[in-house]
């Protein structure tokens, strides 16, 4: 037979009942609508049974009727249950503390999200939450409403479009869309662009500006590359020249590149100890039986351990263990000429801006001390030699006002 | 007692030429054995004795004896009965 729940719910009883007539009392309690169930005979004169407490008063009238008595047994059903349980208050306790736990853990903000705000933005969002009181660890009835937040975020950040605060269960989510504004254009003086450097030019990008060179000619460090100044001399003009002047230069590398090197490899061999961090003191929790190896490198991760909001002074501690396994290389001459000129390029490359190349390089010398070849290289290279020099417009108009007054007196 | 007789055939009659089930109409007891395991009797009219081997009912035509061994009576209703144990022999004893 299928479990009975009702049994489960209401109390009851598994009772004996002693008489003679035991069979017309089961037909009584039949008639009477009385429950009556599980029944067993025990001996001649005494029937085992079930019934409902609720039950219990009426049974007594029969009980006189068929001159039988009764004897419970077993008390059975939850309002048994319920008078057990309140027996042991330490259940009682332990269950009613639970629930106050669980309660109080659910009305405590978990975590915060913030979605489609950049890492700087992110940061004044959490700072402008603190100071609402919505932060990782703090109790729901503090917060405000997401609404409140809502506007309050907004009104505090014009650079954000839109702001939406969400509460999922013990998690906020914030949604920023950023307001993307187009990146001012420098107002820049007027100005001249002057070499950097010794170069030959190589190509020239002028935007703006009077170009002042040709290409392949030699320019001296400083020298005008772009003039600011357009219009003829009686009426000058002057602008902010823009533009990129592309040279050629030399630059000069040294490199080393041992001829035999040791390497190391990871074998795949590892284990693993597990330490309880206490202050500074580590205490071994698992893995004692490992020994070390030869060559190993050490990796350890420390994670500390929190109890709800407070950072206890202990943490664990998980070292791995791998094994290195040491070689030896030796390479060829040429193969290490090789290998010094990619790193002398690299080396190079990451001097460089970012827009300029390699044109060619030549090995200048090369020479091998104590199991070291000694490479040095000749670099040719493109690169932007441009650089801004601002005009004093005073001086500079100053200058050609003189300079057409000497002209007007030598035509005179 | 000629009445009786005579509403007894009409009710044969109408079992005959109906659908009915012949233990609604005739006031039969439904009897339906699962196994040896369970028996479960509807129509009857009280229990005359119950013991572990041994379970007597009154029908309203003669007793029902169901033997056996183990007897639980799991449930006593008004009209059923469900019984349970090993179940050996079902025997209908006339009056």
């Amino acid at each position: 037979m299928k479990y009975n729940w009702n049994n489960a719910i209401y109390g009851h009883v598994k009772a004996s009942i002693h008489g003679q007539l035991t069979e017309p009392f089961i037909n009584l309690c039949v008639k009477r609508n009385i429950a009556i169930w599980d029944i067993k005979r025990r001996n001649k004169t005494t029937i085992v049974c079930s019934l409902y407490i609720k039950d219990i008063s009426k049974i007594k009238q029969l009980l006189k009727q068929t001159d039988c008595k009764i004897r419970f047994i077993d008390k059975k059903g939850f309002p048994f249950f319920m008078r057990r349980l309140l027996n042991r208050t330490g259940i009682i306790v332990g269950l009613i503390c639970a629930i106050l736990i669980i309660t109080f853990l659910s009305n405590v903000v978990w975590r915060i999200d913030v979605k489609g705000a950049d890492p700087r933005l992110e940061t004044k969002i959490r700072q402008l939450l603190k100071q609402q009181h919505l932060k990782v660890g703090a109790i729901n009835f503090v917060v405000p409403s997401t609404e409140v937040i809502e506007t309050n975020l907004s009104a505090k950040l014009p650079k954000v479009t839109w702001i939406g605060v969400s509460k999922d269960g013990t998690t906020y989510h914030i949604d920023v869309v950023q307001k993307k504004l187009p990146k001012k254009q420098k107002v820049t003086r007027p100005r001249h662009l002057v070499a950097a450097k010794k170069a030959i030019i190589h190509r020239l990008f002028v935007e703006k500006g009077q170009p002042m060179v040709q290409d392949d000619q030699f320019v001296k460090k400083g020298q005008l590359l772009v003039s600011g100044i357009i219009g003829n001399e009686n009426d000058p003009k002057f602008i902010s020249s823009k533009g990129q002047v592309f040279g050629e230069t030399w630059y000069q590398t040294t490199t080393k590149v041992p001829l035999n090197t040791t390497y190391e490899t990871f074998s795949g061999q590892e284990y693993t100890k597990h330490y309880l961090k206490i202050n500074k003191w580590k205490c071994p929790i698992w893995g004692f039986l490992n020994t070390s190896y030869k060559h190993e490198k050490k990796d350890s991760v420390e994670k500390p351990i929190h109890f709800l909001f407070w950072d206890l002074p202990l943490s664990y501690v998980k070292e791995t263990h791998r094994q290195v396994n040491q070689s030896k290389r030796a390479i060829s001459p040429k193969q290490a000429l090789k290998e010094g000129e990619q790193a002398a390029r690299r080396q190079l490359k990451s001097k460089l801006p970012s827009k300029s190349e390699i044109a060619s390089s030549t090995v200048e010398s090369k020479k091998v001390k104590k199991g070291i070849l000694y490479l040095q290289h000749h670099f040719i290279v493109y690169e932007n030699i441009a650089v801004p020099k601002s005009i004093n417009t005073k001086k500079e108009r100053a200058k050609l006002k003189k300079k057409a007054e000497k002209e007007n007196q030598n035509q005179q | 007692m000629t009445l009786r007789k005579w509403q007894q055939n009409v009710k044969k009659w109408f079992v005959n030429h109906s659908e009915m089930p012949v233990d609604v109409v005739m006031d039969l007891p439904r009897i339906t054995i699962i196994g040896q395991l369970h028996i479960y009797i509807e129509n009857h009219k009280g229990v005359l004795s119950f013991s572990n081997e041994e379970l007597r009912l009154s029908m309203k035509q003669g007793q029902l004896l169901v033997k056996g061994s183990g007897f639980v009576l799991k449930n006593i209703l008004p009209e059923e009965i469900l019984l349970e144990g090993v179940i050996k022999n079902v025997l209908f004893i006339d009056e």
